[in-house]
């Protein structure tokens, strides 16, 4: 038997296992980004390590330039954790520690510290097949913390002590999933409107608001405890502002693809990974830097 | 208008290496920069004040700010200016610590006059 005929057949055999006992409420619920809880789980926690190393950077005018001599590399532990306060509704929150290593000819510098943090909360407005044949609703609302280091704040060579924006960023957003046996499909859009923070110049600053949405298809296999997906995201903020007057070109675009990987351990460990690359050609991106990278992690679910 | 034209052209060209500007008063400023083609590193920008004569104004006070309008944050270095004679002043650092457009606001007041300038540069 060739190799690719094996293949053939064991992804034949977790297709026909997938199919007998696939779970509407819980395909994809530990796959890609923050996620959600099972239905019988009353929290879940999660720490994941992930490396993205830079590639290039659109500039203001939407030409992609890949870097010459420079080169950054950013390590990104999280810990995240999300907590039931009904059926419907859980609280989240997401702890980053961010390690930055930049170099450039003769200069280089390593610094660590931590992220920007994230706090909100879940409503599901419509649980999966409550209301056939429209998709589950997830509402979100949160905000980022200012908690990681500006970087005008950064004192290290190349700033590369930076770990976070510097400013408040209140968040609401909506994720939509349709699930038909195995497959799901998932849309997820969530708007931002950073407020104003003052830098270390003295002057006031505010970052646009922006628009972040995700569109995620994947499979599960092996009873659910094996999923699988792809998805394409793209990031849109709008000029910055300083003391009240529009920067012009400011503006961001960020597009990207994904990979999201998740395996069911036993009753409470999920092991998580997930790739992530920017799409690096001209015009689908401005004033954003071209990385890529991934992360595995673990998430255990207390029930 | 001199300025605007000065900033777009500088961007717009990539080069980004010296520029020329002059306010309203006929304070002339120009900086250049030591490298043709500015890298993620420390720069020197030397800075040239002369008057609407064409002569060098000396004691001046300079102040120099170093930042990546488009990303919103200024340089973590603080560049410092020391004075060479002949109207001529030394910026340094001016760190560019990212590829982009990084621009340095040149600050220079006399006893008469003050003029605020921006230079543009594409950091590869």
């Amino acid at each position: 038997m060739t190799i690719p005929r094996a293949l053939l057949l064991v992804v034949a055999l977790l297709s026909i296992a997938s199919d007998l006992a696939a779970s509407p409420c819980c395909v994809s619920a530990t796959n890609g980004g923050i996620g959600r809880l099972k239905p019988w789980e009353l929290a879940a926690t999660s720490v994941s390590q992930s490396l993205f190393v830079g590639h290039g950077r659109w500039d203001e005018d939407g030409d992609y330039e890949p870097y010459q001599d420079f080169a950054e590399r950013e390590w990104r532990t999280a810990l995240t954790g999300m907590y039931a306060l009904h059926w419907r509704t859980l609280l989240y929150a997401a702890f980053p520690v961010v390690i930055l290593d930049r170099s450039s000819g003769e200069l280089s510098g390593t610094g660590m510290g931590i992220g920007d943090a994230k706090l909100g909360a879940r409503h599901q407005l419509i649980d999966f097949g409550e209301e056939p044949p429209l998709p589950a609703l997830g509402l979100y609302a949160g905000f980022t913390l200012p908690s990681g280091r500006a970087a005008d704040e950064a004192e290290a060579t190349l700033a590369s002590d930076t770990t976070g924006r510097g400013a408040w960023v209140p968040e609401l957003g909506f994720e939509l999933e349709q699930v038909w046996g195995v497959w799901f499909v998932r849309l997820t859009a969530l708007g931002t409107l950073p407020i104003a923070s003052t830098r270390a110049d003295g002057q006031t600053q505010r970052f646009g608001p922006g628009i972040a949405g995700g569109l995620f298809a994947g499979r599960s296999f092996l009873q659910d405890r094996l999923v699988l997906s792809v998805s394409s995201r793209l990031a849109v903020e709008g000029p910055i502002h300083v003391d009240g007057d529009p920067v012009p070109e400011s503006g961001l675009v960020d597009p990207g693809v994904g990979a999201q990987f998740s395996l069911g351990l036993g009753e409470h460990v999920t092991l998580i990974a997930d790739l992530d690359a920017g799409l690096f050609i001209d015009d689908l991106g401005r004033n954003a830097p071209g990385r890529m990278g991934g992360g595995v992690g673990v998430r255990y679910g207390f029930f | 208008m001199r300025t605007a034209s000065l900033c777009l052209c500088l961007a717009g060209c990539g080069a980004g290496a010296s520029g020329t500007t002059e306010d309203a008063d006929g304070l002339l400023v120009e900086a250049e920069l030591d490298a043709d083609a500015p890298a993620v590193a420390r720069h020197h920008l030397h800075v040239f004040v002369t008057d609407a004569l064409g002569d060098p104004v000396t004691d001046a006070d300079i102040e120099a700010r170093v930042e990546m309008p488009l990303h919103g944050h200024v340089s973590n270095e603080t560049a410092r200016v020391s004075e060479l004679g002949a109207g001529e002043y030394d910026v340094f650092p001016v760190t560019f610590t990212m590829p982009g457009r990084w621009q340095v606001v040149v600050e220079v007041e006399t006893d008469a006059r003050s003029s605020r300038r921006a230079f543009a540069f594409e950091v590869e």
